[in-house]
């Protein structure tokens, strides 16, 4: 009689720890599922934030170009804002290579920045390419309308600048 | 016994039905979140008043020492004559600037991605007479954020030349 109260214990106690693993299975899986879950959207978040991130730092990069003082037309000293010489451009693109570290680190940063003349000469000029860009991914390029000045016709030319911002 | 297990199935439901909602709510909020676009808003402002001021001083091509401004003032103080200015090609001053701006927006604007929010070019001159019109685009007329107009002074009248670059539509049909 008491042998079979035991073997009925035992079998009640084997279902209830059964019961147990199966609980705790299915909790660690929902568990696993929620750090999926959540480490998708972090990923999500992070890449959107760091395409923001690239988006101000263009905003800053062209910030900077307007300010250069290499650049800019200027008739009798008086430099006219939103202009770009094609002379002082093509000057600054021979120098760049020679303060890499300046126009790198300070200036143009990880970008690609070219500037494009639309009307009435269609022409392109590559004037900083960073060298990290191979390792890097682009984002959504900034694109700002400028005049371009060339001295030697004393023409103007309708043109825009191209900033591409690359993270890692 | 089978009143106990149905309580737990109730429970268990109930637990179900909130998780379910609590993912709905936290799918919802951080992927359809709608950030402000910091650098499209920046660009958006500025491309518009860089593009015209920048499309004045370009020089036309029409003659040697016109820029599109020129054509567009000439064009607006004679826009039934279609204007003074007769160009080296031999179009007028209404026809060249006409053809060159829709040419600029084109190469531009149209290949920036204003095609999904639509745009309008609008030179109107007095008194009410659109003498340049170049539109691209889903003209919605609802983003028309820049609908104040670029003027330029007819000398030696005192009438304006209204320039209008609206990105969405200027609704002013």
């Amino acid at each position: 009689m008491q042998t079979k109260i035991r073997t009925k214990k035992a079998q009640k106690a084997q279902l209830k720890t059964g019961e147990t693993i199966i609980v705790l299975i299915i909790f660690f899986i929902l568990l696993a599922g929620g750090m999926i879950f959540y480490a998708k959207i972090q990923k999500y978040t992070t890449s959107q934030k760091k395409q923001e991130t690239a988006a101000v730092d263009a905003i800053s990069i062209e910030q900077r170009i307007r300010h250069m003082t290499e650049i800019p037309c200027s008739i009798d000293g008086t430099i006219i804002f939103d202009c770009y010489d094609l002379e002082k451009i093509k000057g600054l693109q021979k120098t760049i290579p020679d303060y890499m570290l300046y126009y790198n680190s300070v200036i143009f940063k990880n970008s690609k920045v070219t500037i494009t003349s639309v009307y009435p000469v269609a022409e392109e000029i590559l004037l900083f390419d960073a060298e990290t860009r191979e390792i890097s991914t682009g984002t959504q390029p900034y694109r700002t309308p400028v005049t371009l000045y060339d001295p030697l016709t004393n023409m103007y030319s309708f043109g825009y600048i191209t900033i591409e911002v690359f993270t890692s | 016994m089978k009143k106990r297990g149905q309580v737990e199935i109730i429970g268990l439901m109930i637990i179900v039905i909130i998780l379910s909602l609590a993912l709905l709510f936290v799918i919802k909020v951080v992927f359809t979140k709608k950030n402000p676009d910091v650098s499209q808003n920046y660009q958006t402002n500025t491309l518009v008043e860089a593009f015209v001021n920048t499309l004045f001083q370009t020089s036309s091509g029409c003659t040697t020492d016109t820029t599109i401004q020129d054509l567009l003032v000439d064009c607006a103080k004679n826009p039934f004559s279609s204007g003074t200015i007769m160009c080296s090609d031999g179009r007028s001053s209404c026809q060249y600037a006409n053809e060159t701006i829709a040419y600029i927006l084109q190469q531009t604007i149209d290949k920036w991605g204003f095609q999904n929010t639509g745009y309008e070019f609008v030179a109107v001159a007095p008194p009410n007479q659109q003498i340049v019109y170049y539109g691209s685009g889903n003209l919605s007329a609802s983003l028309a954020g820049e609908t104040t107009p670029f003027t330029l002074r007819l000398y030696p009248s005192q009438q304006y030349l209204h320039v209008y670059l609206c990105i969405g539509g200027c609704g002013l049909t």
